[in-house]
């Protein structure tokens, strides 16, 4: 049984960090900008989806979860209209992580008097309730997650190789200079980057707001695992970064009931530690070739 | 009474200045010298607290030179392993290497908890003494702690000037030259890591002497973030702008507290100033607070851009 427990566990949670890995992917690798603000970011859109979700107005989920991507597009799009101006005044890469340290700081601030300390969480017991699919305890929401964070990573992985909007922004991701020399619309194309990385963050905050409680002083962990994930993997691979994510989703469940419950947490920053250290031009060297 | 309560605040803002003070230039080392953007001191100056707290609740020893020396060397050791991983990783690499080394040494402090007490943390810790004198007054608490940071800045000072300490800005302004013209990059690069690291976690050990308390939730990633706002806000690379950066810090929560705020609140007050002054300084001044004192270069000088006779 507790090999049926961990490998449903596993893949919930790991799911809905590939979903969070996704999105930070896609802003780091097209923009080569490490937007540490993207977990609080997350956050501030699972806080907007539960309070109008569980207000006196009460917005159903979908509305609720749907306006929460609205508002986190809106601030990804500000916070990264601010890099690229502080990056034109010729700021390098690590004033602008510190400016993107500073916007997460001010907009934790922001949702701690918003929203309040408190930890917060959906409460809809029929999509946790357990369903058990040949002795594997999956509930709704577990497929739920599979199934978004599948579905998303297609759909992305298909746009950037498929369509004009991906070559778009696959030739930012290699030289913007060029690209606009070329004509590229980078602001326009940039939106459907920015509205991705809001699509997979929020739907990744909700979900893990489901599956556990949250805080507005979480963020940081959501960012440091997708970060963990992406960075380890290589940078330009996205299928890396998404697996990489869904792994670490196993690490928490095994180390629970194999080795132990309390240092489960520590385990998953341990290997992700070692990882970074000793493969630092990450997993698949054919993705490092790509993010030079 | 209100004396004795102004007197309480006063030490504990003199006490935060110099503590921070010094953490700040040990983070200045790594982030100044080895250009590496370091998350990870917070968790250094932590592991030098409960050092304090293991040693003087075991009874090994409550002397604050005894436990600062034993908290540097093992600070010294784990910044010294971790300055290996850096000649590895640099940048974004570094920072998120750094990041979870942060979380993991706070989990594991966490779950220790023969070490750390756990969610309730040490509490308690005896008084401490240096050379067999308890450090029991307000007075004799300011007083060790000025002189561990005047001690820090002296050497910070010495080590800029020293011929090691233009090698070490060498190695952040180009450690391919530095290769070149015949100097290793890996000792000087352990050398700083090891020194920024033993800074830490000595300054921990005061930071929990004088508390009585040493807590996990302390030395979480907020201070980590903290600690790099200070030394950027401040300005990179320089003990002015790290003894700026604290002295806004340490004065902030008392000024703020003043307002009859909840502690939620004023926390959350407290962190938007931050986050304002930090995304505040670096757009417009980039080389932090300190550029300010640099006068003749932000007003344009008279007949600047005539052409020379």
């Amino acid at each position: 049984m507790a090999l049926q427990v961990t490998i449903t566990q596993g893949l919930t949670f790991g799911s809905v960090y590939a979903l969070s890995a996704l999105g930070f992917a896609i802003l780091y690798n097209t923009t080569g900008i490490f937007h540490i603000a993207y977990g609080t970011f997350a956050i501030l859109g699972f806080m907007l989806a539960v309070t109008l979700n569980t207000s006196e107005s009460a917005v159903p989920l979908i509305g609720s979860v749907l306006l929460a991507i609205a508002a986190v597009f809106a601030v990804t799009l500000i916070a990264f209209a601010l890099y690229h101006r502080l990056s034109r005044r010729g700021l390098d890469r690590l004033a602008i992580f510190v400016v993107s340290l500073g916007i997460a700081i001010g907009t934790g601030a922001l949702m701690q008097l918003g929203f309040g300390p408190a930890i917060r969480t959906f409460n809809i017991p029929s999509l946790v309730r357990v369903h058990p699919v040949a002795g594997f305890p999956f509930s709704a929401l577990s497929w739920i997650a599979i199934g978004l964070a599948a579905g998303i990573f297609a759909l992305v992985v298909w746009a950037l190789r498929r369509t004009r909007w991906g070559y778009r922004v696959r030739g930012i991701a290699s030289n913007p200079e060029l690209s606009e020399l070329v004509g590229t619309r980078i602001g326009l194309t940039m939106t459907g980057v920015y509205a991705v990385a809001a699509v997979c963050s929020t739907c990744a905050a909700v979900l893990l707001g489901m599956l556990s409680t949250q805080t507005s002083a979480d963020g940081t962990n959501v960012v440091l695992l997708a970060a963990i994930a992406v960075i380890a993997a290589g940078r330009g691979t996205y299928a890396g970064g998404f697996l990489l994510a869904l792994a670490l989703g196993f690490v928490q469940p095994v180390f629970s009931f194999y080795i132990s419950e309390t240092w489960a947490a520590s385990a998953v920053f341990g290997i992700a530690l070692v990882l970074l250290l000793m493969r630092p031009a990450g997993l698949s060297r054919a993705a490092a070739e790509v993010g030079r | 009474m209100i004396v004795f309560g102004l007197t309480l605040v006063y030490s504990d803002i003199a006490m935060q200045l110099l503590i921070y003070f010094v953490v700040a230039i040990a983070l200045n080392f790594v982030i100044g010298y080895a250009r590496a953007l370091s998350i990870h001191h917070a968790a250094l100056f932590g592991m030098g607290a409960f050092t304090y707290a293991v040693m003087a609740q075991r009874g090994w020893s409550n002397d604050l030179i005894v436990c600062g020396l034993v908290a540097a060397l093992l600070g010294g050791l784990v910044s010294v392993i971790l300055a290996f991983g850096s000649l590895r990783i640099s940048g974004d690499y570094f920072i998120v290497a750094s990041f979870a080394f942060q979380a993991f040494a706070i989990n594991a402090l966490f779950n220790w908890t023969s070490v750390s007490g756990g969610a309730n943390g040490d509490y308690g810790l005896p008084t401490p003494t240096v050379l067999g004198l308890a450090v029991s007054s307000t007075f004799a608490y300011i007083t060790a702690a000025a002189v561990l940071a005047i001690t820090t800045l002296v050497f910070a000072i010495w080590l800029r000037r020293s011929p090691y300490g233009r090698l070490l800005r060498a190695m952040g302004d180009s450690p391919s030259a530095l290769l070149t013209a015949g100097f290793g990059v890996l000792r000087l690069k352990v050398g700083v890591f090891g020194i920024s690291g033993m800074l830490a976690a000595a300054a921990g050990v005061l930071y929990a002497a004088y508390l009585g308390v040493a807590q996990t939730g302390t030395f979480d990633v907020s201070l980590a973030i903290l600690l790099v706002a200070i030394v950027v806000i401040g300005g990179t690379g320089s003990a002015v702008g790290s003894l700026l950066g604290a002295t806004l810090i340490a004065f902030a929560q008392p000024l703020l507290s003043n307002l009859n705020l909840s502690a939620t609140t004023t926390a959350a007050v407290q962190q938007l100033i931050f986050a304002a002054l930090l995304v505040g300084v670096v757009a417009v001044l980039p080389r932090g607070l300190v550029q300010l004192g640099d006068v003749r270069k932000l007003v344009p000088r008279r007949g600047a851009g005539a052409t020379e006779p």
